[in-house]
């Protein structure tokens, strides 16, 4: 393991510089899917109910 | 594991990005064991540099996810098929994403060893134009409503903005003035913060290389297939649009027959 008393508080910002935004990202890629589905159940059934 | 549409002709991709999802993860935990356990400390910088094994590939990710953006631009200038614009904008997207990562970790990394978290060095100069021209091209496409139109000056700023790239690679290696270390393909003796790699530490920045550019490319895979599903739901919203024209119209229609 690295040695944190050496700039250690960099090495963690730095670390969550990457992972933070990554994982922020996959987060919002997962939502705009899940609001995506709901959306297009609702509009599917507003289809076949028009029919 | 986010469930992706596998449908029509998105499914095999969505496979191969389901598969790749399921790789990343011991990967991503295999280069995090590398980078902070298996490569040892650096002779003058210590435990800081490892920082770099992070942002190295996520600035590379941009320029790769850039010059897709570039080809897929051209190919839509070319075939005016609407998959490259959708190839494009998500490229951009995800680009601007590992851009901005690769900034920011560079910053936090010169803290410590440049005494400073900026300079306007010309490496740093050109990364921040970089990332202001792409911006623009989010803020040029938010702001045209016809696709066709849309696409078509996408595509010519897709391209005309893929000049900056070898503007920022080029520029640690052809101006004096830079402070910024080249790792590859050069030498620069001006650089604050150079550094030596030992055999484990080149081993350790060929896996999060590796591992960096798989998650970038699965972002990349994840936004294409998003951007199709919304394609379809803006066809299904179109659909409901024209039914319901059609039912208030025909007691309409009836009224003016009788």
């Amino acid at each position: 393991m690295p040695d944190w008393s050496d700039n250690g508080f960099y090495l963690i910002l730095g670390l969550l510089a990457f992972w933070v935004p990554v994982l922020g990202y996959g987060w919002s890629l997962r939502s705009r899917a899940a609001r995506l589905t709901e959306e297009e159940a609702l509009l599917r059934e507003e289809l076949g109910q028009g029919r | 594991m986010t469930p992706i549409d596998s449908r029509g002709a998105s499914s095999r991709l969505a496979s191969v990005t389901r598969a790749l999802g399921v790789a990343l993860i011991p990967a991503s935990l295999l280069a995090l064991f590398m980078a902070l356990v298996y490569a040892p400390a650096e002779a003058t910088m210590g435990e800081v540099y490892r920082i770099f094994f992070f942002h190295l590939p996520a600035n590379i990710a941009s320029f790769i996810l850039f010059f897709v953006a570039f080809v897929a631009g051209i190919a839509y200038l070319r075939t005016q098929n609407p998959k490259w614009d959708t190839w494009s904008a998500s490229s951009i997207e995800v680009g601007i994403l590992a851009s901005f990562i690769g900034t920011v970790t560079g910053a936090i990394w010169a803290r410590p060893v440049w005494n400073t978290w900026w300079t306007w060095d010309p490496r740093l100069t050109t990364v921040t134009i970089l990332l202001l021209t792409y911006l623009g091209y989010v803020m040029l496409r938010g702001a045209m409503d016809d696709p066709a139109r849309r696409a078509r000056y996408s595509a010519i700023y897709a391209i005309l903005a893929f000049a900056n790239v070898p503007l920022v690679y080029f520029s640690t290696r052809l101006l004096d003035r830079t402070i910024h270390p080249v790792v590859f393909g050069g030498e620069n003796p001006n650089a604050e913060g150079d550094m030596a790699l030992t055999a484990p530490m080149n081993y350790t920045l060929l896996v999060c290389m590796v591992v960096g550019l798989a998650l970038f490319t699965y972002f990349l895979f994840r936004r294409v297939l998003l951007a199709r599903r919304e394609a379809d739901a803006a066809v299904l919203r179109a659909q409901l649009l024209d039914a319901e024209e059609v039912t208030h119209r025909a007691p309409l229609v009836e009224a003016r027959d009788a």
